[in-house]
């Protein structure tokens, strides 16, 4: 099947395709995939070699569970978040610690040299409160409020209840907002 | 008491703005180089299964002569296991038969005459092409 004709084809189709050697489909599972694994491994680990080691690593697993692949049971996101914050989660039980000085700077010639300053402090003081999030917390924000998950998805990946995600969000936000407490005028937020 | 209403609204904001701005955070995309080495796995990963998988049909699809010699062949022509197991029984009965039934099934005059070996059983009762030879001994 063409490239084109599959923009909108569901992931579990896409899958099957895959798996009956269908080239156009391995491309455009990875095009449409990879950059949400990465975004999420990014988001909890801080640190961009790393998350692109586990990107790489659950979207291969992705691959090689294709033929066995059972449609309608559970989405293909969700599935892949799951592979994603267990390879996250592994990591950071390894290495503790993250090297944010190490991500390089992002390119965007559409705002000003200030603005795009005040970005990223404020993308960089997120990353490091988050970084201090205990690891469910951290998941839970990141896949909340900045994947724009919902919490029934959120408690299918995190195999709990979606009252237990509730919680874990709730507790992550105000954690994070103590972190960030001491930093609201640097990073340009002001009262009135 | 307003204070801290205040302060947790300012939060919640602050929090929303962060999110959103961290949505929008170009670390958070994946390289060119990424997408390559992904797709590079995709690919070989999916040639990997194609090959097991034509592999495993080939095997499936393997004569029986290769893999055991003629008998095997022989048979598979007869219809395998289920067939053969059919004609030894099949033997097996006939046998039973033969041996229960004693001269019962012996009650026409040929067979009485060849089991009672009589003098005047002649091959030529069974084939009609002996009967020339017989006339000829007898002159």
């Amino acid at each position: 099947m063409p490239y084109d004709q599959q923009d909108e084809m569901p992931d579990d189709a896409l899958l099957v395709l895959y798996a009956n050697g269908d080239s156009p489909a391995a491309r455009s599972l990875t095009l449409r995939l990879t950059p949400r694994a990465f975004a999420q491994a990014f988001r909890m680990l801080g640190d961009r070699a790393e998350a692109e080691d586990v990107a790489q690593e659950a979207m291969i697993r992705l691959f090689k569970q294709a033929p066995d692949w059972r449609q309608g049971e559970a989405k293909v996101t969700t599935w892949l978040y799951r592979v994603v914050a267990n390879l996250c989660t592994d990591r950071l039980r390894k290495t503790r610690g993250v090297a944010l000085d190490a991500v390089p700077e992002p390119e965007d010639d559409a705002k000003s040299a200030a603005q795009q300053m005040q970005d990223q402090a404020r993308n960089d003081a997120l990353q490091a409160a988050l970084n201090g999030l205990p690891e469910r917390q951290r998941l839970a924000v990141v896949l909340r409020h900045i994947e724009g998950l919902g919490n029934p998805e959120i408690a299918e990946i995190m195999e709990i209840s979606v009252e237990a995600v509730e919680s874990l969000t709730s507790r992550g936000k105000r954690a994070l907002a103590q972190a960030l407490a001491g930093q609201r005028e640097a990073l340009g937020y002001t009262d009135g | 008491m307003a204070d801290k209403f205040d302060d947790k609204m300012f939060d919640d904001d602050m929090l929303e703005d962060l999110f959103a701005s961290a949505k929008s955070d170009a670390r958070a995309e994946p390289s060119p180089d990424l997408m390559a080495r992904v797709l590079e796995s995709a690919q070989a990963v999916q040639a990997d299964q194609q090959a097991a998988q034509q592999a495993t049909q080939g095997a499936s699809q393997s004569p029986l002569r290769e893999e055991g010699g003629w008998w095997r062949a022989l048979l598979q022509a007869l219809g395998g296991w289920p067939s053969l197991s059919g004609v030894a029984v099949a033997g097996l009965a006939g046998v039973w038969i033969g041996v229960s039934s004693g001269t019962a099934l012996m009650q026409n005059t040929l067979g009485l005459d060849l089991y009672g070996e009589v003098a005047q059983t002649y091959l030529s009762d069974l084939d009609v092409s002996y009967a020339l030879n017989l006339g000829v001994e007898e002159e």
